[in-house]
Formats: C-alpha cells, structure tokens, sequence
C-alpha cells in the first residue's frame, strides 16, 4: 500500500537567471512494510530528496503526498512530529543526555497517542535495538558510533510513526556494524510495517533492499 | 520530557556554561542592584527628609532675580514690587491647601513694658543692650497657624474668635515667658508702650527725645514653646543652642493681633511718629522740598504680606508650586520647606543623578553582554536546536526552552546581585558620601532664618541628610531591581530569538 508520494517534484536552486535543477519532475510511490534504498552519486541530489520528503525543505514545483494528502496541507512542523522518524548519519543525538533522554525528547514532541508508561516504553525500544539499561542511562557521547545510531533509529522510531527515513545511516560505521543497522530496518519493514526509506552511495544495503531507486542527473530510477 | 525539563536538564548538565553565563549576569547585576540600591536611598533620603521638613510653601520676593534686573534698570527700585492680597487669596483657593495664613508684622521698641530676653552667657549678647522691643503678628486665621503647625502650644486661655479677627479688637496672645516678666495671665490688660526715640541726623545716634503710643491690648491667651521644640534643641551641638536661642528670643517675643488690629495699631503709631519726628519719615519732593508722610505712604509701603500654606501632603509641594507660579507677579516665587533639601542635598543628590545614570548604561551594557553570549552559546547548541526542530517541535517551544533556561540563570544571578549589590552599595555610597561632603566643604550646615514662615520649617544640615541616608533592602528595591534586571534579560533575549526563528533545520542537520 502506497504511503507516501512524490507528484512532479522538482527542486532547483536559482544561479542568477538560470536555474539549477537538483531534481526535475519526480514522481514516486513509497509503500508500507517495504525497506527502500535510494542510490546516487555525491552530489546527485539524494539529501535533497530526503530533506524534501521528510519536509526539512520545500519543493520548487510538484507535491509530496502522505497517505494521499499533501503535506503541505498536513503542515511540515506537524509531518515531521507524528508521521516521520529521521536517522541523520551523523547520529544527531543531543550530547548532555543519556540515551533514554533523547529517546523520550521525541516522545514528547510527538502528538500521536504513546503508552502511559513512556519511559517503559523508551527502555523497551532501546533494548529492541540493542541498547541494553545499562546504556540507555549513559550520556550519548559515552557511547560508541553504531550504539549513537542504534539511539538515532530509537529515537526515530520512539514517536511511532509510519516511515522511516534515513541519510547515510551507515556512512560512519564499519562494516559488521553496518550490517546490523540494515537488519535492524529490514526487521522495521517487514516485522513492524515501516516503511523504511535509506540514502546511501553503499551497494550492499541496496542488494537487501525491497525497492531501489538511483538518482541521476535530478531524475529517480527504479530498479525492480 | 517537554521544554521545561530540557531547559532544566540543560542548566544541570551544561554546568560550565550555565556558570558562565551566571557570573556575567552576576557581576553585571551587581552593578544593577548597586545602582538601584543607591538611587532607591537617595529617593528615600528626599522623601523622608522633605517629609520631615512638611508641606509648607510661602510666596516670597526673587531677590536674586530682581537685583539682577536692577542692575540694569535702576527704577526698578521706585517701583518696588508687591504682593498683591487677591494674588495670596487666589493661591489659598488652590485645592492642595489645608489651611493658610498670610500675616503683617511691625517690631515695636517698649521701654515700661518687659520682653523676654534668653540667659546670657559670658561673651555672648544677643541684641543691642537697653534696647527692648516685641515683634507684633497680625494674622488672619484665627487658629493660629503656629499653634496649628506645633510651633507653639496654649498654656492658658484661648486663641481669637472669628468676631475679634473681624472687629479689630485689641487682642493679643503672647508668651508665657512675657507674660512671666510683667506677671500678665490671660483675661489681663497689657498696654503696650510702642516708643520711637529720635535720631540726630548728625552724628547718627539716638536722642534723649521719644514718642511714645500706649496700645492697650486683652491677653486673651498665653503660649508657651512647643515641647517637641524643646527636645529638638537638647539635642543640638552648643553652636547650634546659640543659634536657636535667637531664634527662640524672636518667637517668645511675638505678640499675636489680629491682623486689622495690627493694621490700625500701627498705622495710628507710625503716623504719630512721623508727626513727631517728621525729619525721619519725609520723604524729598524733586525740588528738594521735604514730603510729609502721609496715611497714603504707611498703605503703600508699611504693610507687606506674608503668606503661609499649609498643603496637604508633602507631595503636593511641587504641583502646588507649578499651579501658583503662573499667578505671582515678576519678581515673586513660590518658596517651600522642601526647597531646604535642595540646597543641602546636593552630594546625595549628585550620587543619586550619577546611580540613575549608571542604571542606564549598565542596563545598555547587560541587554548587549547577555545577547552576544547567549547567541554564541547558541550557536555552539546550533546541532541541538536543529534536533528539536527536526522532530518537529515549535520554534516557539525551542525559543520557550531557551528563554526558560536564560531566566532561570538571571534570576539565581540576580536574587544574589540583590543582596551582593546591596553590600557593595553601602561601602561604595559610604565613600561617595564622604568624598562628596568632604569636597563640598562649603557644605552650609543650618541655615538659620527667622521669619514667620520658615519657623514652621525644620532645620536641615547635610549632616542629618547623610545620617538618614541608608542603603537597605526594602521590598521597593527588591521590586525595582528584578523588574529592571528581569526586563534588560528580556531585551537581550531578542537577538538570542531572532537567531532561533531563522535557523533552518535542513541547513543544520543535512
């Protein structure tokens, strides 16, 4: 099932008279319980299109649609609280608190209906992604890289929203850890019905990947 | 976790910057509170002070701007000013006036008669030897204003009726010392033998010759100096008693008439005078022919008013002031007990002029202090507040969190600079203070004037202003110095907002 949508997007940057195009009339359709990877190159436009998809951005022409309704319409402040979790690469957590704090800060940003038991529920999700108490009471910057990540993907998921959208999840970590983190979103697709949609240049988190995209010269390819 | 409890986490866990900006806030409030605390006591100081002196205004002659003028134009002395009766009832109508007065005055010599004189001590003569004399008051209120002000207070009898302020009756008040002397009590005749004696135009010295006027008067009461007088000269240094006991001489030697009375009484005194010595009197026609002094010479120039307001409050001193002021003619001011401060205040006052100053510019320093560290801690938190926004908080809950956290800061910094503040501005205004009032060595102590209005005046030294000025905590300073400091905090958080309101996340995190 669809759930999110891009219409005709296209994003340029205006140099001088002439305009930039990033991305050029791009549609696409992102389903739910399904792990998609969007390749590219450096510079080929893929933050771009997460920056506009998860609405840090504005599109220059077209629209995105979640769950058929322009996000626009939906508001992106109010998007990006209850119906997007965001997994920057470089981990983004805040360093003074612990790993349950950052957790439990998207938590209360959230307006979507979360268990009473909030702190519960943050521990829980943590251990999920291998976080065990322990951690989860340590500073962030007491933890390692892929653990920093494990957090990000938590606090991503904490709000419990429907898409999950990462940039270059694994572009800090090494290679067993980053084999990790994939399973971690495909078991988020297929086992909890996420729609995960991964950034990255790595060829090997596309071969696992359910739906693969390539960004080239400002237009999204599928390849089946 | 909602915005409060990361702004608390944020001051608890980032403690060196939440140090830092605490001890900029600190010191500067310091500068605040100390600023605050010295202008609040030299407010107090006016206000206790001025109270202290009551709420009592004159119309009086500008001297000072009408010898100026002079100068310049010497007929201005033919055509000496005057206070016009209409003008003094007119101010009397004014609504911040509780009761008024406005009184003449003659000073007849007496020779039968016995006026007071103080005990003297050896080397110290108050007044010329022989002469006697006693200072009449013509009033108009039958009260009596100086028993009414605590000037005076009745030891025996009574104070006028309205039908003898009316009738020129020759009734009369005088002291209990007076009285003592020509052994009177109320209900007595007193007959006053106003004596003029004559003058050789010579040598310049009084003759054996004199004319003299026996006024027959009713005591119908007898004052006596008012207690609180009497404490309040136990308490003054000896060169100070000297100079309370002329004062005194003057005020126990005061014979209270009605003021008609008076007019009458001297009128028919002064023209028997002329009459009697008309070389003293005449004045010089332009071809040098002498002029007798006529009934039409002792109105235009024998009776002055003085006039005396009693006004409600303290307060209403200045407003009073600027009301009656466009009444008066050129040349006359309104004069008041407060002005007294003024004139012996000014090292207070200067240190006050200066604390408001200081406020000014360490509110101006603080509100660009705070900003410029507040946006650089921003700016160091830039990866943080970019998290909030990608998770989609409001800008204007992250602009909560950062003003939360900003006051939190300012208001430990500052609950310390009021007490801290408070200390510094003691010792710092001790030395001011000192300096000042060193430097200011003409520093006229008591001003000593006799005159029917500044009687009611209290005496104020620089000394009494610097012993009732003190810096201490009162809740108005505590009020005025968080809302100052609470306010500069909320100007400098401007900046601090602007920068949150432009960040854009996108920018920040991708």
């Amino acid at each position: 099932m669809t759930i999110l949508e891009t219409r005709n997007v296209s994003y340029y940057y205006q140099d001088g008279d002439q305009r930039r195009y990033i991305l050029r009339d791009t549609s696409v359709s992102f389903e739910q319980g399904k792990f998609h990877v969007i390749l590219g190159q450096s510079g080929s436009g893929k933050t771009t299109f997460l920056s506009l998809i998860s609405a840090l951005d504005k599109t220059a022409e077209g629209e995105i649609l979640y769950k058929g309704k322009s996000i626009q319409e939906i508001g992106e402040e109010s998007y990006r609280r209850n119906d997007v979790g965001i997994v920057f690469q470089s981990y983004n957590l805040i360093p003074y608190m612990t790993a349950l704090e950052n957790v439990m800060v998207a938590m209360s940003i959230t307006d979507n209906k979360l268990p009473e038991d909030a702190k519960e529920v943050a521990y829980n999700l943590l251990d999920y992604i291998g976080i065990v108490k322990s951690k989860a009471d340590r500073r962030v910057n007491k933890l390692s890289g892929g653990e920093q990540q494990r957090v990000a993907i938590a606090r991503a998921l904490a709000t419990n929203v429907d898409i999950i959208l990462a940039d270059e999840p694994t572009g800090n970590l090494d290679e067993e850890m980053e084999g990790e983190i994939v399973e971690i979103f495909k078991d988020l697709a297929h086992n909890h019905g996420k729609c995960v949609i991964v950034v990255t240049h790595s060829g090997e988190i596309a071969d696992v990947a359910d739906q693969v995209y390539y960004l080239r010269k400002g237009k999204l390819t599928s390849y089946e | 976790m909602g915005f409060v409890k990361r702004a608390f986490l944020s001051v608890t866990r980032r403690k060196g910057k939440s140090f830092i900006l605490l001890a900029v806030i600190l010191i500067l409030g310091n500068v605040l509170a100390g600023a605050v605390a010295i202008g609040q006591s030299t407010k107090n100081v006016e206000k206790q002070i001025k109270s202290q002196l009551g709420a009592i205004a004159t119309l009086e002659m500008d001297w000072e701007g009408f010898d100026k003028d002079a100068q310049e134009d010497e007929t201005l002395y033919e055509n000496f000013p005057m206070l016009d009766r209409d003008v003094i009832l007119k101010a009397g109508e004014n609504p911040r006036v509780k009761y008024y007065d406005y009184t003449s005055s003659a000073w007849w010599n007496i020779e039968k008669l016995q006026s007071y004189r103080p005990e003297e001590e050896e080397g110290v003569v108050f007044g010329s030897e022989g002469d006697r004399y006693l200072s009449i008051k013509g009033i108009r209120y039958a009260p009596v204003l100086d028993i009414e002000e605590g000037l005076i207070e009745l030891a025996e009898g009574r104070t006028f009726e309205e039908a003898e302020m009316e009738g020129e009756k020759y009734v009369c008040l005088i002291s209990d010392k007076v009285a003592e002397a020509n052994n009177l009590h109320a209900g007595d005749q007193m007959v006053i033998d106003a004596t003029v004696r004559g003058w050789d135009q010579e040598t310049g010295e009084q003759t054996e010759e004199r004319y003299t006027q026996d006024i027959p008067f009713e005591v119908v009461g007898i004052y006596r100096q008012s207690q609180a007088k009497k404490q309040a000269k136990e308490d003054m240094s000896e060169e100070d008693k000297m100079n309370q006991q002329w004062v005194d001489e003057e005020q126990l030697n005061t014979v209270y008439v009605p003021a008609d009375t008076l007019y009458e009484a001297d009128k028919a005194f002064v023209l028997g005078s002329a009459e009697k010595f008309p070389e003293n009197y005449s004045g010089i026609d332009d071809d040098g022919s002498s002029v007798p002094f006529t009934e039409e010479d002792y109105d235009a120039g024998y009776q002055s008013y003085t006039p005396c307001y009693i006004l409600k409050s303290p307060e209403d001193i200045e407003a009073f002031r600027s009301e009656v002021d466009p009444l008066l003619p050129k040349y006359f001011k309104v004069v008041a007990s407060s002005d007294q401060y003024d004139s012996v205040a000014k090292p207070v006052q200067n240190m006050g002029k200066m604390a408001n100053l200081i406020i000014i510019i360490a509110a101006a320093a603080t509100v660009l202090i705070i900003a410029l560290v507040v946006i650089l801690f921003l700016r160091d938190r830039k990866h943080e507040l970019g998290i909030y926004l990608s998770l989609g908080e409001k800008k204007g809950k992250v602009a909560g969190q950062i003003l939360l956290e900003m006051f939190a800061i300012a208001l430990i910094a500052m609950t310390l600079a009021v007490f801290s503040g408070n200390v510094l501005a003691g010792r710092l205004s001790e030395n001011m203070l000192q300096t000042a009032t060193e430097a200011d060595a003409a520093g006229q102590d008591y001003i000593y004037s006799y005159s029917s209005t500044t009687m009611y005046m209290e005496n104020v030294s620089l000394t009494d202003v610097n012993d009732a000025y003190e810096v201490v905590i009162t809740p108005l300073y505590i009020g005025i110095f968080y809302l100052i400091g609470i306010g500069t905090v909320l100007i400098a958080s401007v900046l601090p907002l602007i920068y949150i309101l432009r960040l854009n996340p996108k920018k920040i995190m991708m």
